[in-house]
Formats: C-alpha cells, sequence, structure tokens
C-alpha cells in the first residue's frame, strides 16, 4: 500500500460526495494518512468544504454533472457520504475504470432506495426484517396494513435518508393526514 | 408527509409493521483488507440509540446485549455487507427483542449513532473507514464505554453562535463537536456532546446534560 503527497503528482485523491459533519470527519481521517481531499456538497461552506482541500457545489443528483466534476477532478476513490446521488452515473464511473466506489457503485445504488435494499435483504437473504409492503396509493395502503402488516405501523418514503418523512399510524384514521 | 420528505423525488413509500423491540442498536461493521489480501469482516461493539421521528438524538456504546442475540447481529450484518461488497464501514441499524433480532436499514458509510466512537473508541468510525477505503488494517477496540447527544439549531437562522461552551466542557470527560453549519433550523443537528464514563448511564447523564447547558443565539 502507498500513499503519496498530497496536491502534489504522487497524490492520492478521495473525492466525498457529501460534505456534513460526517463526511468532515471522514475528511480529516483522510487528511492524517496524507490523503488529498476533493469535498462536494449542495450547498457553499458545508462542514466538510471548511476542512477540504478543494471544494465544490453541484446538484449531485444531476449525473451529468457529477461525471464532469470526477473527469475534472480525477479522484482514484469516490466515497459517497449521503444518499441523494445519481447513482447511476456512479456504476458507469465505476465500470469504465474512472475512479473506485466505495464500497461499490452498486452498493450506493441499492441503499439509496429502501425498497432495494429491503428486497435484497428479506426476499434474497432471508434475513428476519418486520412484514412490509410497498404502495403507491392511500387505497394499496390501506389494504397492505389489512393484510396482515396491522397498527401501528410506519411508513417512510422509499427514496430517502434516514428518517425524513416518517410517520406513524395508529389506526386507519391516521391514513388521509400520513398520505 | 411521508410523500413531502424524501430528498429525492419518488412516489412510493414502505409501509412497514411497528416492531415491539426492547432496543435498537447500530452495528458497525468494517470490511477492509487483511495481511492476505482478501477482506476481512470487523464488527464494533453494538451501539444503542434513541431515535425521535427517525432522527437520532441519543447513542451510546456498548449497548448491552445477550450473546445469541449479539450472535444474531453480527450474522446479519456479515450477511447483508457480505452481499453489498467493497472496502468501507456500513451501519447496519436492527432491531432487538431477548434473543431475537430484526434487519432494519443499512448505510454503506459511517452512521449519525456512530459519532459516540469518536469518544468510545481507539479508531473513530471515521477513522475505521478511512483506512477501510485505503485497504488498511483497522482496530475495533473500545477505549471507554460512552454516549453522545445531539445539540440542535432551535431557531431558523444564518450564522448563529452557541453560549455556554465552557459550561458544557466542565461536564466531566466531555468533548463536543460544532459542526459549523452556515444555516441552522430548528431540529438541524448542528453539533453533539460526545462524553465518557465508567458507565453508559453515567455518559448518557452526562451527554444530555452538556447538551442543555449549549445555547444556540442569535449573532
Amino acid at each position: 500500500m502507498k500513499l503519496g503527497t498530497p496536491l502534489s503528482p504522487t497524490a492520492t485523491r478521495v473525492m466525498l460526495l457529501g460534505c456534513g459533519e460526517l463526511g468532515k470527519e471522514v475528511i480529516i481521517a483522510l487528511q492524517r494518512l496524507g490523503v488529498e481531499v476533493i469535498g462536494v456538497d449542495r450547498y457553499a461552506n458545508a462542514p466538510g468544504h471548511q476542512v477540504a482541500h478543494r471544494s465544490h457545489v453541484i446538484d449531485m443528483t444531476d449525473g451529468r454533472a457529477l461525471r464532469q466534476l470526477v473527469e475534472q477532478e480525477h479522484p482514484h476513490i469516490i466515497v459517497p457520504e449521503i444518499e441523494a446521488i445519481a447513482t447511476e452515473a456512479l456504476v458507469d464511473i465505476e465500470a469504465e475504470g474512472l475512479a473506485e466506489v466505495i464500497p461499490t457503485a452498486r452498493a450506493a445504488q441499492l441503499t439509496m432506495n429502501r425498497e432495494g435494499i429491503r428486497c435484497l435483504a428479506s426476499d434474497e437473504l432471508d434475513l428476519p426484517t418486520s412484514k412490509f409492503a410497498f404502495v403507491e396509493t392511500s387505497e394499496q395502503l390501506r389494504q397492505a396494513i389489512d393484510d396482515g402488516i396491522g397498527y401501528p405501523c410506519i411508513i417512510k418514503p422509499v427514496m430517502s435518508s434516514s428518517g425524513k418523512g416518517q410517520s406513524r399510524l395508529e389506526s386507519v384514521d391516521d391514513i388521509p393526514a400520513a398520505w | 408527509m411521508a410523500m413531502q420528505g424524501g430528498r429525492v423525488k419518488g412516489s412510493r413509500v414502505i409501509v412497514e409493521e411497528v416492531i415491539d423491540f426492547d432496543y435498537e442498536i447500530t452495528l458497525l461493521t468494517v470490511r477492509t483488507l487483511g495481511e492476505t489480501g482478501d477482506i476481512e469482516t470487523r464488527f464494533c461493539e453494538p451501539i444503542g440509540h434513541v431515535q425521535l421521528q427517525g432522527d437520532y438524538v441519543e447513542s451510546w456504546q456498548p449497548q448491552k446485549m445477550s450473546e445469541t442475540a449479539l450472535e444474531r447481529a453480527r450474522h446479519i450484518a456479515g450477511t447483508i455487507t457480505g452481499n453489498l461488497g467493497g472496502r468501507g464501514i456500513f451501519g447496519v441499524e436492527l432491531f432487538v427483542k431477548g434473543d431475537q433480532v430484526w434487519f432494519s436499514e443499512v448505510s454503506p458509510r459511517p452512521h449519525d449513532t456512530g459519532m459516540v466512537t469518536m469518544a468510545t473508541q481507539v479508531q473513530s468510525e471515521f477513522d475505521l473507514h478511512a483506512r477501510a477505503i485505503l485497504g488498511l488494517p483497522v482496530s475495533v477496540e473500545l477505549r471507554a464505554p460512552g454516549a453522545s447527544a445531539v445539540i440542535y439549531g432551535d431557531m431558523n437562522e444564518t450564522g448563529i453562535a452557541f453560549e455556554g461552551i465552557d459550561e458544557a466542557l466542565r461536564v466531566p470527560q466531555t468533548d463536543l463537536r460544532l459542526f459549523g453549519k452556515p444555516e441552522s433550523y430548528t431540529r438541524r443537528r448542528m453539533g453533539v456532546a460526545l462524553v465518557t464514563a465508567d458507565s453508559t448511564k453515567t455518559a448518557r447523564k452526562r451527554a444530555i446534560q452538556a447538551t442543555r447547558l449549549v445555547r444556540p443565539v442569535k449573532n
């Protein structure tokens, strides 16, 4: 294992996609090992921007913008810190050997979507999970609850970071407000 | 609510039963290269946490579990991270009731609740991630029991300040991280208290005490 000198031609370059408080600490940890770090977020002066070697503000759900930045910065490794990323662009970037995606582009893609990961865990890997269903209308929601999920239950958007937009239903009366 | 909360547009929702668990944990799982060049999987001590509407408020490490439950938790975490592959740290969220364990979610990156490891572990989850990213050896050794508690913005304002930092840091074995976010919202996480103690019980008390002493103010 060889690590170069930051800001020199030998540098080992890592690009953080997401520069919140978690990304900030990852950047500091990488810099202690002499890694050159490029911080990317959707707003300026994010926590990680304040410590990265270079910072960029882009819409990370825009695959073209993301790819353009990767071609410009030539990171060896891309580290997603959030879910809301154009992960299909990461799949291409990894497949073409432009950069390595941590842990894999497929993992980033699967975990940005609760449906993908839940089906993998429950159906493919046979791991114990709560009873669940995916629905698109309040009618389907009511049906799924009546078909065995029961009350109380929790609904969450399929596409989301943990927690945002959750609601708990205690009875059928809560469905309209939750939806 | 659920239709508007997502950060990426999507019209589908997951509905799931509420499991009547005793406690929920995050099992930080690290995949890095071993001496032979093959991937090795390491598990940190379980982290207990309290969530409010899906957002973490408090976490502590280690969370006491039965041996059977711990074995099951590691099996689940090893299986799901093994399938996802690659190198790095994963936050595997699990529900536990007695010896029973359910998979909830996995994120292929450091976890919010794992910030406690900045106080409790020889190598924090961030050190572990950095090392695993580079394929370097890791240590998941616990240094001391500890806890973390979140400091919220309490107001919608840019460029806020914090008072009472000195008082908070007088709480024994307490440290703070203030993230430096340019904009505060009432429920935005702006910082965290990190505490060690002889027990997680004492550490949790101290962490809450420290966060109460930090007062976000308009500048």
